[in-house]
């Protein structure tokens, strides 16, 4: 079945049904007077009078037989012409309702046009307020379509407003953001470096020796640190573009067992397999940095990882034995500010989610509520141009 | 869309206006005899009229049947008339008059006749001569509105009989004439 399907405007639909009222009432109401009027004029026709004429000429006198004859013919010509009256009439009648039909659909297309034009102009000019440009509209009408106007005209004003507000609330709420982003990542750093400082200062404290080889991996840890805060103020800097990736071979296992080092007092970590790869040694501490720190707020006390390649990509497994993420909420770990925990920012997750993929790398996370969480971290053999993994 | 409505009530208008106007269609003129005279050749014509029922009715009632008949040549010839049927309604007798309207108005009246069929087969032929000479004829017949004289109106009997128009175009070649 084929299905028609016309757009028509109201105008052309006003004018439409006009059309059809037209033909569905004005004929049978023709054909109803017609009907009555030659039923009237045939009624009007005395049936007898003939007859009576013709007997009467029969007998009349020379002088009354020509009236006689008048009156007959007379008798006769209306009688006959009332089939061709009535005729007339209809095609007058039919002529005057097809002249009426279209003067009407002249006046009613004008009227229509002149009562839908505003409301056009209102609808263009609702549709540049919606897309956030000045509509200027005529506002001259009076009544229901006048008290629109001024309305569409004061929410275009109010818009104009709340746009601005918009606008200046946004710019408070992104600078809020970046301060919160700022203060959670600079946090990252210094937790290992106070660490650090609170084991030089437990021994110095205790009386203890600190060996050369000791002090030296003090140093170390804390200078790398602070390498990493010098590059965090250097991307907040150049906080609207991605983070600049340098690409390296970089050993995954070395990355993970600093983190773990730097943790290990409270997060053992267990390490299987190796892995290198093509990647940025900064962000990827970065980003085991974010997992280790969510695992310990967490509650574990253990992080299993699992290195290695599959299937041609390159694969980082991470389980702990924390408290875990009700499945319902794992779908919202990803985004901004949503945490589970007390002092959580929810900056954590999401800022892995980010330079993983700037790494481009895909993460996923599965959980068993109070048993932990496992999070999986692939990269493809080219997950960024240029860049190749080997493996040792 | 607004050129193809435009359209759409120009074509009803039109329809419309056809259908209200007057028939204007054509009929013939047959050839019923072609005499060769001695200076003339005189053409026997009839008007192919549909004669119905209303026609009876209307002449009945006093109206008279009107037409206007002209005949010419390529040698002149040219002959006009007005040739009526007309009813006597007192004693339904029927009689054909031909008025030619050439220089001196002539009245030829035929006599009364009785029968309205015999009136009308009567009254469709007529007579028309040309030249022997003349190598094109033409004869031309039109209905003329009849004029109902008790209602003081006229009224047009081609509607009735769905024709206005008769006519009749011969060629001579030789000693044949052919239509």
């Amino acid at each position: 079945m084929i299905r028609l399907r016309i757009r028509l405007e109201l105008e052309w639909k006003v004018l439409l049904l006009a059309a059809v009222l037209f033909a569905a009432f004005v004929w049978p109401v023709q054909r109803f007077f017609i009907t009555r009027l030659s039923k009237t004029l045939t009624e009007s026709i005395d049936p007898g009078l003939e007859q009576t004429l013709r007997n009467e000429i029969v007998d009349a006198a020379p002088q009354e037989r020509a009236v006689l004859t008048e009156h007959l013919e007379r008798y006769r010509q209306t009688k006959v012409l009332i089939p061709i009256i009535v005729r007339e009439q209809q095609r007058l009648i039919t002529a005057l309702s097809v002249g009426l039909f279209i003067s009407f659909l002249l006046i009613a297309f004008w009227v229509l046009r002149y009562l839908t034009q505003p409301l056009k102009n209102l609808a263009v000019a609702v549709g540049k307020i919606g897309k956030g440009e000045v509509a200027v509209f005529s506002r001259h009408s009076d009544g229901a379509l006048g008290i629109v106007e001024t309305a569409v005209a004061n929410l275009q004003t109010e818009l104009v407003v709340l746009r601005e507000k918009e606008r200046v609330l946004g710019m408070e709420a992104a600078w809020k953001d970046i301060a919160r982003i700022m203060a959670h990542e600079i946090k990252n750093p210094l937790t290992p470096i106070r660490l650090t400082l609170d084991r030089i200062e437990e021994k110095v404290g205790s009386g203890q020796t600190i060996s050369s080889d000791d002090l030296t991996r003090f140093l170390v840890r804390i200078n790398t640190q602070i390498d990493m805060l010098e590059r965090l103020v250097d991307q907040f800097r150049s906080f609207s573009r991605d983070p600049e990736v340098n690409l390296t071979a970089v050993d995954v296992g070395a990355v993970i067992r600093t983190i773990g080092d730097t943790l290990g007092e409270k997060l053992s970590t267990v390490i299987t397999g190796s892995l290198v790869m093509q990647s940025d040694p900064y962000l990827l501490q970065q980003v085991f940095l974010n997992i280790w720190k969510n695992s310990l707020e967490a509650g574990a006390t253990i992080i299993e990882t699992t290195i290695g390649k599959n299937d041609g990509q390159s694969m980082i497994t991470i389980g702990d034995n924390g408290q875990g993420i009700a499945p319902d909420d794992l779908e919202r770990i990803w985004l901004p500010y949503v945490t589970f925990k007390k002092h959580g920012t929810g900056l954590g997750l999401p800022v892995v989610k980010r330079l993983i993929e700037t790494l481009g790398g895909t993460i996923t996370m599965t959980s068993v509520l109070h048993h932990g969480i496992t999070i999986t971290i692939s990269f493809p053999q080219y997950s960024l141009q240029g860049a190749t993994d080997h493996e040792q | 869309m607004l050129d193809n409505i435009a359209d759409g009530f120009l074509g009803l208008f039109m329809f419309l206006t056809q259908w209200l106007s007057p028939h204007s269609s054509d009929g013939e003129i047959r050839i019923a005899a072609v005499r060769e005279l001695t200076a003339v050749t005189a053409v026997e014509c009839v008007i192919s009229i549909e004669w119905n029922d209303r026609m009876s009715d209307l002449l009945d009632a006093g109206i008279p049947v009107s037409f206007a008949i002209m005949s010419y040549s390529d040698k002149g010839d040219t002959v006009r008339s007005i040739r009526t049927l007309s009813c006597d309604v007192a004693d339904y007798t029927y009689m054909i008059s031909d008025s030619l309207l050439n220089g001196a108005d002539s009245v030829y009246t035929s006599k009364k006749i009785p029968q309205i069929f015999r009136a009308v087969k009567l009254y469709q032929r007529f007579e028309r001569t040309f030249s022997r000479d003349a190598s094109i004829l033409h004869v031309e017949a039109v209905l003329l509105p009849s004029r109902v004289n008790r209602l003081n109106r006229s009224i047009d009997l081609s509607e009735i009989c769905d024709c206005r128009k008769f006519s009749l175009h011969l060629v001579r070649k030789g000693t044949e004439i052919r239509q």
